[in-house]
């Protein structure tokens, strides 16, 4: 089978550069969707049994500047390669930058299509859009079904059997491929590679398109008018001093002076 | 082409409506419902809703069929509106990868074609315009919707989808408490630097002594289930705005601080002096939580004295 995995690079919320209530985006490191190493991960261990010829990343990138996200997106895809994931595609353009899930969905179908495919497996959500929408948009311009949120995925005879981890309950489900699934973080605990690993991975393809090589032209249906940091002020008072009793009594001392207790 | 609002829903999703009866208001577009599962007893006509699409039969498995049925059916919607689980956020990518129309996910903020809806993982708003059709997914429970007037009966069809491709092989109901943690005063939250689920213990003394609600990180009620989901706060949890928010043994991943971050006040208890977290609190104490606690919960209760 061929297996594909989609890897949001995201802003890293972690390390956001703010100046006002304006968020840097060019200054904000990227970061690996954190559950899309869950689901290389999964992908990986498809190939190590058998079910799984090949496994390739996709990844399309969304945040400004184009020149400098390609080099970054290198190195953070590497990472995944050295996982053992064969090879991966880029699709970075100008058109794309800061555009909605709909158009990633688009643009991803395409070059499934043009390539072959599966398995699709991604993450639940990105943790910077965080809608979860691209892994169904894909199934749909796929014409292919979609399971989501699953945190158990077996493959046997062809027949493709997830645990999915809904609100209210969870459901077994059988499909068969073509599909698309979207996994949890509770799937599995993602592999560090090794430095031998690392070292190979630098020989794995990472092939670079634009909307041009893969026949896409994109309409922005959305336009985004602003971005504005939700901000918060907190005092950041450190009790870090005195003994266990000490501290809980300064504790209270604080927040009765706030009035938050009854 | 006549223009319409489309409501997707079902009976325990029914605050939706309020939704979709905004849009109307801003619009003057008129509303169509697509009732899903058992639909007895209700009369979306009191609430402004013209027409009923009733679809009898089991939930939803596989969203081709539905959204196939949807777009063959609706192509005059406007505006298409559901809740937001992670059924129907599987259902509105669907949706949108067939009509081709984007996906506006928890609007903060709407006066179509204007939105506003959070972004950067709950760090940021952005306003967006779209002049296209689109998908709207909401949290029914924040929308309580109006009755206009009473006995104005819908027209009621029963329509049928046909059945998916992918198999229902078992379903596993999940615990559930009737915890809303979302209308919380005070929550007391637990994270992984508590050692066993009998340790909570320690924090559901202090929340008792302060009248407090549990909230816990991912991990406890994802991955150790030591808490059922409805305690869950955090970019894919709930969230919550407290007027005081006591986070204990948790590390302050954005993850996390993305479901609390417009609380009251907030306390940090860690024995990790360089946990994220407190560079995003009030008061933060440095100390072994197993020890802190109980100090504590002993001296809230004897100040009540
Ligand atoms: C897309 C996505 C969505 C996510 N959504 C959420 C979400 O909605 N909510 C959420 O919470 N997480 C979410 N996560 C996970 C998040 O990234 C973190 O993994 C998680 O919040 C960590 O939980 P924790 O702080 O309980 O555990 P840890 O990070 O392991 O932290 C435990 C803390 O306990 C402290 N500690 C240990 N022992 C003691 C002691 N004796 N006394 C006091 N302190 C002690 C440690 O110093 C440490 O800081 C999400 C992740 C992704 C990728």
């Amino acid at each position: 089978m061929r297996v594909w995995v989609l890897v949001k690079l995201s802003l890293d919320t972690s390390q956001l550069r703010f100046s006002g209530d304006r968020i840097l985006i060019e200054e904000t490191p990227l970061r690996i969707n954190d559950i899309d190493r869950n689901a290389v991960e999964e992908a990986v261990r498809l190939k190590e049994r058998g079910i799984a010829k090949q496994v390739s990343i996709l990844t399309v990138l969304k945040y400004p500047p184009l020149k400098d996200r390609v080099k970054e997106a290198d190195g953070l895809i590497r990472q995944l390669l050295a996982m053992g994931a064969d090879e991966a595609y880029v699709v970075a353009d100008d058109a794309l930058i800061l555009t909605d899930p709909m158009v990633t969905s688009i643009v991803a179908s395409e070059v499934l299509k043009a390539n072959g495919y599966d398995i699709i497996i991604t993450g639940e959500a990105s943790i910077d859009g965080y809608s979860g929408q691209v892994p169904a948009m894909i199934a749909a311009r796929l014409g292919i079904p979609v399971v989501t949120y699953v945190k158990e995925l077996k493959v046997d005879n062809g027949i493709v059997t997830v645990r999915r981890d809904l609100d209210n309950e969870t459901q077994v489900v059988d499909s068969r491929a073509p599909l698309v699934v979207s996994v949890t973080r509770e799937i599995n605990m993602p592999r560090i590679p090794t430095v031998i690993q690392i070292r190979l991975a630098i020989k794995k393809p990472i092939k670079l398109l634009t909307l041009n090589d893969i026949n896409v032209r994109i309409n922005k249906v959305i336009n985004v008018k602003g971005i504005k940091a939700i901000q918060v002020s907190r005092r950041g008072i450190i009790i870090d001093s005195g003994s266990v009793e000490e501290k809980a009594e300064k504790l209270i001392e604080y927040l009765t002076k706030d009035n938050v207790l009854r | 082409m006549r223009l319409m609002i489309l409501v997707i829903l079902d009976k325990g999703n029914l605050g939706i409506i309020g939704v979709a009866q905004e849009v109307m208001e801003a619009t003057g577009l008129t509303i169509n419902a697509l009732l899903l599962g058992n639909h007895e007893g209700i009369n979306l006509g009191d609430y402004g809703v013209s027409k009923v699409y009733a679809i009898n039969g089991s939930g939803l498995i596989d969203p081709a069929p539905l959204a196939r049925f949807i777009t063959n059916n609706f192509n005059d919607a406007k505006y298409i509106i559901m809740p937001d689980n992670k059924v129907y956020r599987t259902l509105s990518g669907y949706l949108s990868g067939l009509m081709n129309i984007p996906v506006i996910i928890n609007p903060t903020d709407f006066k179509p074609p204007s939105f506003k809806v959070n972004a950067v993982g709950n760090r940021a708003i952005m306003e967006l315009e779209v002049q296209r059709p689109v998908i709207i997914v909401a949290q029914a429970a924040r929308f309580k919707p109006k009755q206009y007037s009473q006995g104005n009966k819908a027209m009621v069809t029963n329509v049928s989808v046909e059945p998916g491709s992918l198999k229902l092989i078992n379903v596993e109901g999940k615990s559930i408490s009737n915890v809303r943690i979302e209308e919380a005063d005070i929550i007391v939250a637990v994270g992984r630097g508590f050692k066993s689920k009998d340790d909570l213990k320690l924090a559901i003394d202090l929340a008792e002594a302060l009248g407090a609600q549990l909230g816990c990180s991912r991990p406890l009620a994802a991955d150790l289930k030591w808490l059922s989901e409805e305690h869950w706060v955090g970019l894919s949890g709930h969230r919550v705005k407290p007027r005081l928010y006591i986070a204990v043994g948790i590390s302050g991943q954005p993850q996390h601080l993305a479901g609390m971050m417009e609380s009251g006040v907030v306390v940090v208890i860690n024995i990790d002096k360089n946990a994220p977290f407190f560079k995003y609190c009030d008061y933060g104490v440095v100390e072994d939580l197993y020890r802190l606690l109980p100090a504590l919960t002993r001296k809230i209760k004897e100040r009540r004295r």
